[in-house]
């Protein structure tokens, strides 16, 4: 197979840098920089590995072993948060309301409950407790029943717009059958 | 005086390996820029050698860098045998496959060379690799950031599939571009050679792929160094797809 | 300045002078100066409506959220760029940076806007995200129409052997779809940029999650309507 001049030239010189370059723009890229981009790109990433898997750990485990198996939790009015003790919260317009145990059976979904670190808990701040609301038709006065004592409500919530906080009506003689706690402010 | 010299050597050694090291990179560019002249030149069998020594070297290298990536969110031992089996697994499916395309090629007609074929095969894995080097970075990014074992394998996918189909562009026009040379008898059944031959090789790697699993390794799992389950890549990615879309879990 | 000058009232000329490769360092230098500055000052508003902190660690966030998803697909733009033309990286660098040039400034035109409402409607946290999300949104596409723009000029539609064609115009719109996806996740793993309210500071909310494995509580976390821990 015959081979036209320039390519025999190439051939002794048999360095990539004399390729014959023709279609050459002002802004190409040729010469001895030739594959020096790639070498970059190639030992930056070298380096990254290197320095993600270093173990720095106890457990001998580098940077990228590290992160954890997280699932995120969704937090919205009416996300169910629990801590290392027995309270439950609510979320509510960004604060936390301790929701009592009536109220959970009542409004929430028990199995929706979300056990979260303290820390997490300590970084909202507190709102009002929720309480299972209780009215009577003829009455105008609102309770909550705790203890088997019905305690009276002083200042209800005037607008609730949450389904928890409206009061769920009984027949009054359930009401007039408990006996009196302290008010509630 | 006697350190100073071997301070001198040891330069020299650096400056040789990494000048051989840029010498093949600046060919793998040269094969990314200018392909139609890389592929004249394999036609014309000039510097073939050195080509496919180049493209050799930089394949594996930038194999490995990716199969790495892919192992560090297991271990340190996962990374490095991510590191091995990514360029073998390429590189064994060429060589298992490269006999067929050779021999189906010559009996359509064709004039090339063995090593011709190589040539062209390996510039396709290469220009694969350079691609899966370019992806490495955002992987590695994912893996840094996400803890999702499901969409990391899913995202690997994806890019394996995007840098598949470019270098298949490569390979079909390096083919072509080669096989001017040769006569018109027959060109249409070595474009159809051609095109069988890259389901063959696909085929053959994805089964290859799943017999060298893991490559990640599944999170929580010991290392091992080849699995022991077997099954089939097809319905392994269609069950990730399940598992990511809340369907199923898989093992 | 007066190249941000140049770049938002006659965009022919300045996608003229980057065809010709005229002074092209300096043009990202100044480019990317001034969209650090534009993103920061943005930053420093969203921040504003929850604390100081907020507001400081939003002015860096905004810029480093650009830059960092730049770098992680920069070696991909790289070998797009080379693939079949002898072009060096600094137009692709070039166009890049002037459509995030066009992205700040605009967003930081809305900053009256966004002020305004930090002043008359401070309690008002997912409607302040809202409107952030407007914001973004339109300065967005605006940075990607004049891109789109830029484009046609810099790189027409000649069959060039070594020279810029459609298929480089179409490489560089994927790239620029892989730097929108690289940059979510991005601003996932940097989040908060706003404040919730009744949280103290935190610099970055837990680690770990992904913008793409629950869609739907991104998108609500985005707009404001819960957030995602």
């Amino acid at each position: 197979m015959t081979k036209p001049i320039t390519f025999n030239q190439q051939a002794a010189d048999a360095t990539p840098a004399a390729l014959p370059q023709v279609r050459m723009s002002d802004a190409s890229q040729s010469g001895p920089n030739m594959g020096r981009s790639l070498g970059q790109i190639f030992i930056v990433l070298v380096v990254l590995l290197v320095l993600v898997n270093v173990p720095f750990n106890s457990a001998s485990a580098g940077l990228a072993q590290l992160l954890p198996q997280s699932t995120s939790i969704v937090i919205r009015d009416g996300t169910l948060l629990k801590g290392s003790g027995p309270e439950i919260y609510v979320v509510d317009n960004y604060k936390l309301r301790r929701v009592h145990s009536e109220a959970l059976q009542a409004f929430f979904n028990p199995k929706r409950i979300n056990t979260v670190e303290d820390s997490l808990l300590a970084q909202f701040g507190q709102g009002a407790p929720v309480y299972r609301l209780l009215q009577c038709r003829t009455e105008p006065d609102i309770y909550v029943v705790e203890d088997g004592h019905k305690r009276r409500v002083a200042a209800p919530p005037t607008n609730p717009t949450q389904s928890w906080d409206q009061a769920n009506f009984v027949t009054c003689s359930y009401l007039a059958r408990l006996p009196d706690g302290p008010t509630l402010p | 005086m006697g350190t100073f010299s071997d301070r001198r050597y040891l330069q020299r050694q650096i400056d040789q390996i990494s000048g051989g090291f840029t010498q093949d990179f600046a060919v793998v560019e040269t094969l990314l820029r200018d392909r139609q002249q890389f592929f004249a030149q394999i036609r014309e069998t000039v510097d073939v050698p050195v080509k496919i020594r180049a493209m050799l070297v930089s394949s594996v290298a930038f194999l490995a860098v990716y199969g790495a990536v892919l192992g560090s969110t297991h271990s340190l031992l996962q990374a490095l045998s991510s590191a091995v089996k990514l360029p073998l697994l390429f590189l064994t499916t060429m060589i298992i496959c490269i006999p067929t395309l050779y021999v189906f090629s010559v009996l359509f007609g064709s004039n090339q060379r063995l090593h011709q074929s190589l040539a062209l095969v390996l510039s396709a894995i290469t220009v694969m690799a350079v691609l899966m080097l370019s992806f490495a970075s955002i992987t590695l990014f994912f893996m840094l950031t996400t803890s999702g074992y499901q969409f990391f394998k899913l995202l690997n996918v994806f890019f394996f599939i995007v840098a598949g189909i470019i270098s298949m562009v490569f390979l079909t026009q390096g083919m072509r571009a080669v096989s001017t040379a040769d006569g018109e008898q027959g060109r249409i059944g070595r474009r159809l050679v051609l095109f069988f031959w890259v389901l063959l090789y696909g085929f053959v790697g994805s089964q290859m792929a799943w017999t060298l699993r893991p490559f990640v390794g599944y999170p929580d799992a010991e290392f091992e160094l080849i699995r022991q389950l077997g099954g089939n890549f097809y319905a392994d990615i269609f069950h990730s797809i399940g598992e990511l879309l809340g369907f199923f879990i898989v093992t | 300045m007066t190249l941000i000058d140049t770049l938002l009232r006659n965009r022919p000329q300045f996608f003229d002078e980057v065809r010709q490769n005229s002074e092209l360092p300096e043009k990202m230098r100044t480019m990317l100066a001034a969209s650090f500055v534009a993103l920061a000052l943005y930053g420093v508003l969203l921040g504003a409506t929850h604390s100081l902190w907020q507001s400081v660690s939003s002015a860096l966030k905004l810029p480093l959220l650009f830059l960092a998803t730049l770098l992680i697909c920069a070696p991909v733009l790289y070998v797009l760029n080379s693939l079949g033309t002898n072009q060096r990286l600094s137009q692709s660098i070039v166009l890049v940076l002037s459509s995030i040039s066009v992205t700040a400034v605009l967003l930081l035109s809305f900053a009256p806007v966004t002020l305004f409402f930090i002043l008359t409607a401070p309690d008002s946290y997912q409607f302040f995200k809202l409107i952030n999300v407007f914001f973004f949104t339109i300065s967005g596409v605006m940075g990607a129409s004049c891109l789109h723009q830029g484009l046609k000029i810099v790189w027409p539609g000649q069959p060039n052997a070594a020279g810029a064609t459609r298929s480089q115009r179409l490489m560089f719109w994927l790239w620029l779809m892989l730097y929108g996806f690289v940059g979510s996740q991005v601003a996932w793993t940097i989040r908060p940029f706003v404040g919730y309210p009744g949280v103290p500071f935190e610099p970055v909310r837990q680690f770990g999650g992904n913008v793409y494995t629950n869609i739907l509580a991104s998108l609500g976390e985005i707009l404001g309507f819960i957030i995602v821990k």
